[in-house]
């Protein structure tokens, strides 16, 4: 069988490096193909690369003879095929990257770390020297130190960068003590050096000419190019990391700064940055214009947002993401007004996140939210506490319609008030995906009512939602997963509530519970005692619930019961995508002590599994049914019948939790 | 307004105009020659694979038009077929290897992508000499070619 090499090159994409291996022993025309896309990629991170080039070789031990040998061998054989090189930059040493590797699109030099100390130089063969391309005099070291591995390493990098015309991405570490690529610092005083102003013009030449540079991520230290260099040297660029932030010269009127048009995204790596500034924030959007992507890692300071007063064009620029690492200090009251005095509007901002560990009061989330008027996506990786909650009750003032949010994430320890959340929710027409905790049925009601695109679901409720949660599965029809904490669903509203919709559904956590059925004699009198108890508050309620729950646990499955338990499985068993399903009691952390045990003790008797096996069989893809058997109803029979139809494994240390595979 | 495609074995296919240019090669050619009757002439394509391309071009006639994803990783996924296209793509080899070339010929993307994830999920797994024998493909390196690539990837091998 025949396919065209551009054909095989596209299957080769689909698959793993392993698999590449396999491949280009298969013929030598599948060889010829498959080589390539086996070398075009090389990354340290990735498997299997990590054992060609493994890391140890920039720490103590230089990697053995073997080793240089092999890797000698196969880059000066196939390093013509590398586009995307990502590796410690030490291997330039050993390897004979430079001369074989020439036509990479990408590159990222990784632990540029000086470790080399005269105590451990045992390497050799490296032929590393200047030439005309990178003379020695760019460099202001002694001639004694050119042969120090550190100097070769700069020098091999550069001589790299110089070799690849076409590099389109480049990488330079990030290291706070290091100021390369412009200036390289050495522990070992016998090897330091430095560069001169020309050359390091010498050097910013070379890389200003890359006809295809368009990223490029810069050291700390090397401010010459968020200045002058970047617009002058590198009108292309679209995308610039820079490490250090002490280039912005507030001195430097933005009106008579040179303009970099094409720059799209900005990003600041380093916490020596760590806040902006009205100056700074003039500073960016007057000298990129064209910038979308913004990303800082401080916050915006509320001292400094204070000179914003005089100026009323800021929020004309193009930014579409602003992420920031600390939002917290901005929200509060002062901040706000701030915003609202220096009328600042983000109208392009489509996500906000907060990543910080710490957090502070974050104000009124529905006020910080008239600033980010396009937000797309609202991310609170943990406590979010907002104070002052809504108060108004209505929408903010000036919005016209809903929140334009996809994404809305509240972290545990969120306190916005119910109205706010209930707002939220039923003004966000295009969430698709929802992550929050403490959720009560009005707010759920919201969702289901109003997210009709919601596709993933993860909630926790602290109270019993029943019917809410019913709903969301009869209404949202493109939900995917639905899952957290206790999901608790009454049987009966199951059987009395139309078809579910969500058919796409892969992940559910549900429990059912109140499955009707009939009571004996005994213990309608026990439950008949424990209302009288319930009244009169006496002592006593725990003995009682104990005894309930034996007298339950006698009783044999009845007919009703069953039936209105296969109905509900033949509910379940129409989700036909479905992978993952869990019946588990699992409940939020606020409940008390009392529920819990009520819970635990008599749902698995009231719905067991062995009513639905057959049903659930039908279920093609799925992988994992999670089931609390804590009265012990998975019998011989139904355990037959599992194995039959899937190789059914119980998870270790989890009673009633079974992972499935698929044998069919 | 309906297209007339006709095979290599001069079958006639009648389609409607939005789904004949799923195809590239087919918009492209409509789009040149302006509004006009006469048939699209597919020398490279039988009727059989044909009849399997419509199928597959009417059922995604609605599909929005492929964004190519903007990701650094070059290795993509082979695990995320359609349930539909997967059924579809239940052929027996030749035809599955006749629709990828159809696919590349009329320049419909997405099946090309789908067929050649299903083939890239027959390779997964096996040896050499099995994907060889899946292939029906010979073997034509001699002995010191064989060991000198199993040599040259012996650094991959789980250690």
């Amino acid at each position: 069988m025949y396919l065209p090499p551009e054909v095989l090159a596209l299957v080769a994409s689909f698959l793993d490096t392993k698999s590449c291996l396999t491949c280009m022993s298969v013929s030598r025309y599948w060889n010829q193909v498959f080589i390539p896309c086996l070398w075009h990629t090389v990354k340290f991170s990735e498997q299997p690369w990590p054992r060609l080039f493994p890391v140890s070789c920039s720490t103590s031990r230089p990697p053995t003879q073997r080793q240089q040998h092999i890797v000698r061998s196969l880059t000066e054989k196939y390093g013509c095929h590398i586009r995307v090189l990502e590796m410690d930059t030490a291997w330039l040493l050993w390897g004979s990257m430079l001369g074989h590797v020439n036509s990479l699109l990408s590159m990222k030099f990784m632990r540029i770390l000086p470790r080399f100390t005269k105590s451990n130089p045992p390497f050799e063969a490296y032929n590393i020297y200047s030439s005309d391309a990178i003379p020695y005099s760019v460099f202001d070291v002694q001639p004694s130190g050119y042969s120090s591995p550190n100097f070769k390493m700069t020098l091999a990098c550069w001589h790299m960068v110089f070799n690849n015309k076409a590099l389109q991405s480049l990488e330079f570490p990030h290291l706070a003590y290091n100021y390369f690529p412009l200036q390289i610092q050495d522990d070992d005083k016998d090897y330091a050096y430095d560069m001169t102003p020309e050359g390091k013009m010498f050097l910013i030449d070379i890389l200003s000419r890359l006809p295809d540079l368009r990223h490029m991520s810069i050291g700390q230290h090397s401010d010459d190019f968020l200045g002058a260099s970047l617009a002058e040297h590198f009108p292309k660029l679209t995308s610039f990391v820079h490490m250090g932030t002490n280039a912005f010269d507030p001195s430097i009127r933005p009106q008579s700064l040179r303009r970099h048009l094409s720059l799209q995204s900005l990003r600041f790596g380093d916490s020596e940055f760590p806040f902006l500034d009205a100056e700074h924030l003039r500073w960016i959007v007057t000298a990129f214009p064209g910038l979308h992507n913004l990303s800082i890692p401080g916050h915006f300071s509320r001292v400094h947002l204070g000179s914003l007063d005089d100026w009323d064009g800021i929020d004309n620029f193009s930014i579409k993401a602003l992420s920031m690492y600390d939002f917290s200090y901005t929200a509060t009251e002062v901040d706000l007004s701030v915003f609202e005095k220096a009328r600042i509007t983000f109208h392009a901002v489509k996500e906000l996140q907060r990543t910080c560990d710490e957090y502070d009061s974050l104000g009124d989330l529905l006020r910080i939210l008239r600033f980010f008027p396009a937000l797309e996506r609202f991310e609170f990786s943990r406590g979010a506490v907002f104070t002052s909650p809504l108060t108004d009750g209505g929408l903010i003032a000036g919005r016209e319609s809903g929140y334009r949010f996809r994404t809305l994430q509240l972290g545990p320890e969120e306190t916005l008030a119910l109205a706010s959340k209930e707002h939220l929710m039923s003004q966000s027409p295009f969430l698709t995906r929802v992550e929050m905790h403490h959720v009560s049925p009005s707010v759920l009601l919201a969702l289901a009512d109003s997210c009709g695109t919601l596709e993933y679901v993860h909630i926790s409720l602290d109270g019993p939602c029943s019917l809410e949660l019913n709903q969301l599965l009869v209404k949202c029809s493109r939900l995917k997963e639905c899952t957290g904490c206790y999901h608790l669903v009454s049987a009966v509203d199951i059987l009395r509530s139309p078809n579910w919709t969500c058919l796409g559904l892969r992940e559910l956590d549900i429990m059912v519970v109140n499955v009707p059925r009939v009571k004996g004699k005994r213990e309608r009198k026990l439950e008949r005692a424990k209302r009288t108890l319930e009244k009169s508050g006496g002592e006593g309620m725990q003995e009682l619930n104990q005894e309930i729950y034996e007298q339950q646990l006698h009783l044999n499955p009845q007919p009703k019961s069953q039936r209105c338990q296969g109905k509900v499985f033949s509910k379940l068993a129409r989700l036909s995508q479905l992978e993952k399903i869990d019946l588990r009691y699992r409940p939020s952390e606020k409940q008390d002590i009392e529920e819990i045990y009520l819970c635990t003790h008599s749902a698995p008797l009231e719905f067991t599994l062995e009513v639905g096996f057959e049903q659930l069989g039908v279920l093609d893809h799925l992988r994992v049914i999670r089931f609390g058997v804590g009265g012990g109803k998975v019998g011989q029979k139904e355990r037959d019948w599992l194995w039959r139809r899937w190789s059914m494994k119980q998870k270790p240390g989890e009673k009633g939790v079974f992972c499935v595979e698929d044998l069919m | 307004m309906p297209v007339i495609l006709v095979s290599s074995d001069n079958q006639d296919f009648k389609v409607d105009k939005e789904v004949a240019e799923r195809s590239i090669l087919i918009k492209n050619m409509l789009e040149d020659v302006g509004e006009s009757d006469s048939p699209i002439p597919l020398p490279n394509v039988t009727a059989a694979v044909l009849t399997k391309v419509i199928e597959y071009c009417e059922h995604h006639r609605n599909d929005p038009v492929q964004v190519p994803e903007e990701t650094d990783d070059p290795r993509k996924r082979s695990n995320d077929i359609e349930e539909w296209d997967m059924k579809f793509m239940q052929v027996d080899q030749e035809m599955l290897f006749e629709i990828i070339l159809a696919a590349n010929y009329l320049d419909i993307k997405p099946l090309l992508d789908v067929g050649c994830k299903t083939v890239a999920n027959i390779i997964k797994g096996k040896t050499p000499e099995e994907i060889r024998k899946a292939f029906n493909i010979v073997n034509d390196f001699t002995p010191e070619e064989e060991a000198q690539i199993k040599k040259e990837n012996e650094w991959a091998e789980d250690r």
